[in-house]
């Protein structure tokens, strides 16, 4: 005859084994960047750089200039812009920019604004320096308010830790046309 | 108590497991990164085959941020084509004494201002082992941003992928590239 | 009466075995038929979910079509000339992103472009440009829908006739079989599009 000691240590066995295998994160939690939560001042220190976040605008149509041509782009839905000042900590770095939209989206930095002046996908940071830059995006209107900014070393996201700015909690100003000067 | 021989026994194969599987991994972060520091004059290296000569520094005081410089150099690099494989690539950075490093700017935007800098003018590209033969020395050129606040104790440090952890220092004393200005704000000039 | 011979008794003991014999026989038959019918209603249920259907549905114009991370409404093919002259095969419609973050690879990754098909011409891979900037379509934003051009280079034999531009779909896994992570794996035709295109500007 089997004990009841035995029957109730087979069966905690079993039950803690099942909850392990349901809470196992899986690979696509596991490979998150760490989270690095800026303060109340908005400024947000990661690993490898110091990064405060100016300001938020938006704006319909953005208008600059490159090789002395003028460049217009236009949206149907709106453009975000977000302004950053970054100081390198210990390496020189370029890094890359996400918007968490209030949806859940994520939306990547526009690759149609690529060169427009001080643009972060272009830029680098060097240890000691504090450089100002912009990173836009393009997104519809709700995704806005309620969305965040998130900050993190460019190619090496994943190893690396991310700065999670504050949530936006109201509309940024909105321009109906925006120019960007170097 | 012969249970402890036993515990004993698994212990010191884990210790051998954790050694022979990490072995490459470990061989692999000293590839990449440089802690034997091989030390050099200010001017003249030599590592695995490959002499390493700097000739010009300067530095500039960017006009409307004094806080900031941009630093030009130039080295020449000579071996036989034997040895420049076996260092795979080519890296040079500058860091300071608390640790921070600064890479090589490669945007042709701020490189344009090499050719200001170098006393001929012209832009050699940064170090590759392309160029690299037995005959004469190959040239190459990197312009660095910094703060001007950091100019005085700098070091060079170069290496290759394949004599990492090993690289070569060089202690750098950057030339002015003529401004009073770069005395006011403290840095001296050699 | 037998002396010395197996009794009654005994036969009754060996018939009642011989019966618990059979039955357990015919039960442990039944059961391995039961799990061979499961093991098999298993396959052909996942046989069937895997399946692709042979021919892709035709659509027309203003009909959706999935090319994987996105949905394409082809509205308008017409056959027109560049600035430099040359004869170029014009597919306009709207694109929205339908994943949740901001696509390079709009269809797919290695890409899949839709295939264009006319005669015997072999039509070379076309190009995708967003119209609100006339140039490439660099990347796409979840819920902002774009109207873009595919163009494609006609070579100088073909006569004006019917094409068919055929549109796939990658496919796209949460967890795959190999590391449990997210990924979009092999391409399967979602559409085809026949028409005739218009001359145009």
């Amino acid at each position: 005859m089997i004990s009841v000691g035995n029957i109730a240590v087979v069966l905690l066995g079993a039950a803690a084994l099942g909850g392990m295998m349901n809470t196992v994160p899986d690979y696509n939690s596991s490979f998150q960047p760490f989270s690095i939560f800026a303060d109340q001042d908005g400024i947000g220190k990661g690993r490898q750089f110091t990064a405060e976040l100016t300001g938020l605008k938006s704006a319909k149509v953005i208008s600059y200039a490159q090789f002395g041509q003028e460049v217009s782009r236009d949206s149907s839905a709106t453009f975000l812009i977000a302004e950053l000042s970054i100081t390198g900590q210990t390496e020189s770095r370029q890094l890359e920019a996400i918007w968490l939209g209030a949806t859940g989206r994520q939306y990547s930095q526009s690759a149609r604004l690529e060169d427009a002046p001080r643009n972060l996908s272009s830029a680098r940071f060097e240890p000691g320096l504090t450089d100002r830059t912009i990173a836009v995006f393009e997104m519809p209107e709700d995704e806005i308010v309620g969305g965040r900014l998130v900050l993190a070393p460019r190619a090496s996201m994943v190893m690396d830790g991310a700065v999670y700015f504050a949530e936006a909690e109201a509309a940024p100003a909105n321009h109906e046309m925006l120019r960007l000067e170097p | 108590m012969k249970n402890l021989g036993w515990l004993a026994v698994t212990l010191a194969l884990f210790i051998v497991t954790l050694v022979l599987t990490g072995w490459p991994a470990f061989k692999d972060l000293g590839h990449q990164r440089e802690w034997k520091a091989v030390a050099a004059s200010s001017t003249e290296g030599e590592l695995h085959g490959i002499q390493v000569g700097i000739r010009e520094v300067k530095a500039a005081v960017v006009d409307n941020r004094p806080d900031r410089a941009l630093l030009f150099l130039r080295m020449e690099l000579q071996g036989p084509q034997s040895a420049m494989e076996s260092w795979t690539d080519c890296r040079a950075s500058l860091q300071s004494a608390s640790g921070e490093r600064w890479l090589p700017i490669e945007g042709y935007s701020i490189r344009a201002a090499i050719q200001i800098l170098a006393s001929d003018g012209k832009d050699n590209g940064n170090c590759s082992p392309a160029g690299v033969t037995g005959n004469a020395p190959a040239t190459f050129d990197q312009i660095y941003r910094l703060p001007a606040g950091e100019l005085d104790n700098l070091i060079l440090k170069v290496s290759g992928y394949g004599t990492r952890p090993e690289a070569l220092a060089f202690p750098i004393r950057p030339k002015c590239a003529g401004s009073p200005r770069l005395n006011a704000s403290g840095f001296r000039c050699f | 009466m037998v002396d010395g011979g197996p009794g009654i008794r005994f036969y009754r003991i060996m018939a009642q075995s011989l019966k618990s014999a059979v039955g357990r026989i015919r039960i442990r038959i039944i059961a391995a038929i039961g799990l061979v019918a499961a093991i098999v209603l298993t396959w052909w249920m996942k046989v069937e979910d895997a399946r692709i259907p042979d021919a892709p549905p035709p659509i027309a114009f203003g009909e959706p079509v999935s090319v994987g991370r996105s949905v394409f409404i082809p509205e308008n093919l017409a056959l027109a000339n560049d600035e430099k002259g040359e004869r170029k095969l014009v597919l306009t419609g709207l694109i929205e992103n339908v994943t949740g973050s901001t696509q390079v690879a709009v269809f797919g990754f290695p890409e899949m472009l839709p295939v264009l098909s006319s005669g015997d011409t072999e039509f070379p891979a076309p190009q995708v440009n967003l119209v609100r900037d006339d140039d490439f379509l660099k990347q796409l934003e979840p819920r902002i829908r774009e109207a873009i051009a595919i163009i494609w280079d006609v070579p100088p034999d073909w006569q004006a006739q019917d094409v068919s531009i055929a549109f796939s779909a990658q496919q796209f896994k949460l967890n795959d079989n190999l590391y449990s992570k997210s990924s979009w794996l092999q391409f399967h035709p979602t559409g085809r599009l026949t028409a005739r295109p218009e001359q145009g500007a």
